[in-house]
């Protein structure tokens, strides 16, 4: 049992373990030290016989990336946190750069004061967006005009789950 | 490994929060980086430092790391860009890569005595390429000329399965094999 893992090891040291049979393998590995170093005696093996070793070589140094990165954050958590800050951000500076852009622009008449944008999603009072500021989108360009309604309503959604969220996360 | 690679199978797993996956790719890469900042970086304990560094800033870029490149290739550049900055931080010039980087012996002793290195934890390469050369001579030959095949000319095992003519199943189980000596031979230098 014992050759049979070393073996599936050895094999993915050469990139050449059939892919079925990596997840099981890699439960081992995972929690045992001794196939862990085996791991990396067989890379430095190949790194004596290509000359890709340093001149003096350290052992620990693995161990000690490993030490320093013990009071990292886990990579999973962080993407869920990069995930859910960004998307609003990105949002918000769209919408502020949009709404920027628009307000150079001033109405050219009485006529044209009062322009609801158009809403995709009929659950939200497109209303409040209009009756504030009194600009309206380019009417000579519908799909920006599309565009740029969906960016508001996607802000207004994602700034409340943001408020969600920050109330909702434990003090790091 | 089918379609995919053995740093594929592992990045995906640190990117999914397997902080063993990003261990067993720093143990894969270590000394290569070190070699690697060793270009740039005189000082071997300094060396040492920035190939840590490297290996941090890879971990927090690898949920930005979308399989674009090599994980190799990736990290070489993280590599090159910390062992720059630490020059730039420190007001050096760096060393052209094509100088011989040897260092005399009494700045080895120095060096060693400073960072508070034993003799026991610095192992010379020449010490671990002659182990490994001597534990492969002594291999019979089909196990020497599998390993070497695989080791040094980087064949896959599909093609030094044509060379040697034998299954596919033969060669893996010969490369074990052969890894096998390989270490029962080193294993007790590195523990030493």
């Amino acid at each position: 049992m014992s050759d049979m893992i070393n073996e599936q090891l050895s094999a993915l040291a050469d990139d050449e373990l059939p892919r079925g049979e990596f997840p099981l393998l890699w439960q081992r590995v995972a929690r045992d030290p001794e196939l862990t170093a085996r791991w990396a005696r067989y890379h430095l093996v190949r790194d004596a016989l290509r000359g890709d070793l340093p001149t003096r070589v350290a052992p620990e140094i693995g161990r000690s990336v490993t030490a320093a990165l013990a009071g990292e954050a886990p990579v999973a958590v962080r993407i869920g946190w990069a995930r859910r800050v960004a998307g609003p951000a990105v949002a918000a500076a769209v919408a502020a750069v949009a709404l920027l852009t628009l307000q150079v622009e001033e109405p050219a008449g009485p006529s044209e004061a009062l322009v609801v944008p158009v809403t995709a999603n009929p659950q939200v009072d497109a209303g409040r967006f209009a009756t504030a500021s009194g600009f309206q989108w380019d009417q000579a360009q519908p799909e920006v005009q599309t565009e740029l309604d969906r960016y508001l309503l996607n802000h207004t959604d994602d700034a409340v789950s943001t408020d969600e969220v920050t109330r909702n996360e434990a003090p790091r | 490994m089918g379609d995919q690679s053995a740093d594929q199978a592992l990045v995906a797993r640190v990117q999914q929060g397997d902080r063993a996956a990003f261990d067993a790719l720093v143990l894969k890469y270590q000394h290569r980086i070190v070699s690697l900042v060793g270009r740039y970086v005189y000082d071997r304990s300094e060396a040492l430092d920035v190939t840590q560094e490297a290996f941090i800033k890879a971990w927090r870029a690898i949920p930005n790391f979308r399989g674009d490149s090599a994980f190799y290739t990736w990290l070489y550049r993280i590599a090159i860009n910390t062992a720059k900055n630490h020059l730039v931080a420190q007001s050096r010039r760096p060393v052209d890569q094509g100088v011989d980087l040897e260092e005399p012996e009494q700045y080895e002793l120095a060096s060693r005595l400073r960072h508070g290195d034993t003799p026991e934890r610095i192992l010379l390469a020449d010490e671990i390429r002659e182990t490994v050369i001597g534990a492969i001579d002594a291999l019979p030959d089909e196990l020497r000329t599998a390993i070497m095949l695989r080791e040094l000319d980087g064949m896959s095992y599909e093609d030094i399965a044509q060379t040697m003519d034998c299954p596919i199943g033969t060669v893996r189980s010969r490369i074990f094999r052969a890894r096998e000596a390989i270490d029962e031979k080193l294993r007790p230098l590195l523990e030493e």
